[in-house]
């Protein structure tokens, strides 16, 4: 059996989805969270088969990828779970009547969030609703798994609707929640002053600039925090006496010491510099990624369950409409910054195809991942927080640059935001460290593999002599355009790879200042990591993603010419 | 009769008339804007319109404000 659970956006269906499956699914309080189908399985009171759930969508005619996912999804189940919020239920009805009116399958609506209706002053009759409808209605709060048993009971009454729309269907909702519903009034709370401010200027730009500085700040201080005084002294005093064991028995000089623990300099383990997979290959993502993974995370997860993004995407608006894309986008940016694959997919939001392949071609050149983000930081903080700002800087510029050039050379027009603003809510801690294991299950499962990975194919390049090869080849472009070492081309190509180890491996190279900020510039710009490329290969199709590939190229070219000389004019590093 | 930028923030209005193609009308259906609802401008002066419409919150571009018609009430 087919269970499929369908409804609007944001009105809860991942929430309820973990709830009645066990299975982790991300949740956050913005339309879009969901833009693919999770699939879990069930078994209650002797019923046995698959949950799905679906993306939001509004109506049967899909208007994005993700709305077309859902109704795909609809057409295929054998009984629909009609997910509603209960604070919206006039909206919300126009996509149940016509699911009731044209999809004949079992039905069984859902009045979820319904502990907000008591806070909104809503009052809904749901007897009443039952009866007007035919069929059966449920009361549940996702988020506090209140009526989450009521709903398992009542899932095998659930009947073919035998409804048929006889009116204009407006007029039929009117009558419909002129019968179910009371409004009664009620105080403005606190939320609702928040809500107002945030969005009028100049609060609004306060607000927004508080929150993204102390966003950072917060970043920051957890990940440092955790490197300087969780994972250092654990690698420096545990895992380096270990290695150095290993190191004895193995003898170093051969291959398999030089694989496994790479190159000790004096007899010191540097774990920046060794290079092994057992050394560097999980120094790297265990002390060097994984706490700002970790804080990011943690911030940005706050962040979502609050709403706090479509409040910025409708401050944004205006800027992201300069680059052919409306405020929305910050949602696949945003979430790029933390891993571009999550933020790849979530493009799929989108209607147009220019609009697609604008923000995915901008996510891929201008967002570095969390994993790059903390290893630029590593190794270009050493010398100042400036010259890791530089690189931003660089990467804002691009992305705006290119985003105009796309814009004015791109046939069509910028499509318009039309987005619904979810309220403010309290994020709930358990719900919120959910989502964050959740993403970090996915780094140590298909992050970290890819990491050892990498390192022990920067041996393979080194010890059969592809790296020297290599550089001979493109020696002009890093050397004379970029200014940087030949030897940089390593890094090149395991920035295929992983981006993070790419970047550790500008590292021994003995960089000036100014070579690692251009270095650093390059890696993020000139082509996405194989996990993230996939995806968008997907999701822009063959023809697309050869476009977007030939404009990172060109963009890395040019921006690391560039580079090179206004550093070089101005002096810097 | 205005257009939703016209009309002064935090003033309720009745949609007269939606001037857009089916599909600009479908998707504002979709959000609850449809001719004959009643709705709250909550600003801002800038960027895109925010509107209230019965308990949801909606941020329209202002193109697409620009071909709503409204009443003040």
């Amino acid at each position: 059996m087919k269970i499929v659970l369908a409804g609007n956006p944001n009105v809860g269906k991942s929430v309820l989805f973990s709830r009645l499956t066990g299975a982790r699914v991300i949740v956050s309080n913005y339309p879009g969270t969901t833009v693919g189908f999770t699939k879990g399985k069930f078994c209650f009171l002797g019923m046995e088969g698959e949950l799905y759930d679906a993306p939001g969508t509004y109506s049967l005619n899909p208007t994005s990828k993700a709305e077309e996912v859902a109704v795909n999804l609809i057409k295929d189940a054998d009984l629909i779970v009609n997910v509603i919020d209960s604070t919206n239920l006039e909206r919300n009805l126009l996509l149940t009547l016509e699911l009731v009116s044209k999809i004949k399958k079992p039905f069984i609506v859902v009045l979820n969030m319904w502990d907000e209706t008591k806070h909104k002053g809503v009052e809904i009759d749901i007897d009443r609703l039952k009866e007007i409808l035919g069929i059966e209605v449920v009361s549940t709060c996702g988020l506090t798994g209140e009526g989450i048993v009521r709903l398992i009971h009542r899932i095998k009454d659930a009947k073919v609707p035998d409804f048929t729309l006889k009116e204009d269907v407006w007029s039929f909702i009117g009558e419909i929640i002129r019968k179910v519903q009371k409004l009664h009034h009620r105080h403005h709370s606190f939320w609702d002053a928040v809500q107002e401010l945030s969005i009028k200027p100049p609060w609004a730009w306060i607000i927004a600039l508080l929150a993204i500085l102390s966003s950072f700040q917060v970043i920051r201080f957890i990940g440092e925090g955790f490197i300087n005084y969780v994972f250092d002294p654990f690698f420096m005093n545990f895992y380096t006496p270990l290695i150095m064991k290993l190191s004895a028995l193995v003898g170093e000089g051969n291959f398999i010491h030089s694989v496994l623990i790479g190159h000790l300099i004096d007899g010191r383990l540097d774990y920046a510099l060794a290079f092994g997979v057992l050394t560097t290959g999980f120094y790297v993502p265990i002390a060097m990624v994984l706490p700002y993974v970790f804080s990011f995370y943690l911030v940005l997860g706050f962040l979502e369950d609050l709403g706090y993004l479509p409040r910025l995407a409708v401050l944004f608006d205006r800027v992201f409409h300069k680059i052919g894309l409306h405020g929305y986008s910050i949602v696949p940016m945003v979430l790029g910054l933390g891993c571009n694959v999550p933020g790849a997919l979530s493009t799929r939001l989108f209607e147009e195809r220019r609009e697609k392949f604008i923000a995915a071609t901008l996510l891929a050149i201008a967002v570095p991942c969390m994993a790059q983000t903390s290893m630029i930081i590593g190794i270009l903080g050493r010398f100042g927080g400036q010259y890791v700002g530089m690189v931003f800087f660089n990467l804002v510029v691009i992305w705006f640059i290119l985003g105009k050039l796309l814009n004015r050379f791109l046939k069509g027009c910028s499509p318009e935001i039309l987005l619904e603003i979810p309220p403010y809510r309290r994020p709930s801690l358990i719900a919120l460290f959910k989502k964050l294991w959740i993403r970090l299950r996915w780094f140590f499962s298909d992050a970290f593999p890819y990491v050892l990975l990498g390192v022990l194919l920067v041996n393979i390049l080194y010890y059969f002599k592809i790296i020297d090869f290599l550089a001979c080849f493109f020696n002009p472009l890093i050397r004379n355009l970029w200014g940087l070492p030949q030897e940089s081309i390593g890094a090149l190509i395991v920035g295929f790879l992983r981006k993070d180890v790419a970047v550790g491996m500008l590292r021994p190279l003995n960089l000036t200042i100014r070579q690692l900020i251009i270095g650093s510039t390059i890696l993020a710009v000139y082509f996405p990591c194989v996990a993230t490329f996939m995806v968008l290969l997907r999701e822009l199709g063959v023809r697309d993603m050869i476009k977007s590939m030939l404009i990172m190229i060109a963009t890395a070219v040019i921006t690391g010419t560039l580079l090179n000389l206004i550093l070089f004019v101005l002096n810097i590093g | 009769m205005i257009t939703l930028i016209e009309l002064k923030n935090f003033r309720k209005a009745l949609v007269i008339d939606i001037v857009g193609g089916s599909m600009a009308k479908r998707k504002l259906e979709n959000l609850g804007i449809r001719v004959g609802s009643i709705i709250v401008k909550k600003g801002p002066s800038l960027g895109p319109v925010v509107v209230n419409s019965g308990n949801t919150q909606i941020a329209i571009g202002r193109g697409l404000a620009s071909k709503i018609l409204v009443k003040e009430l």
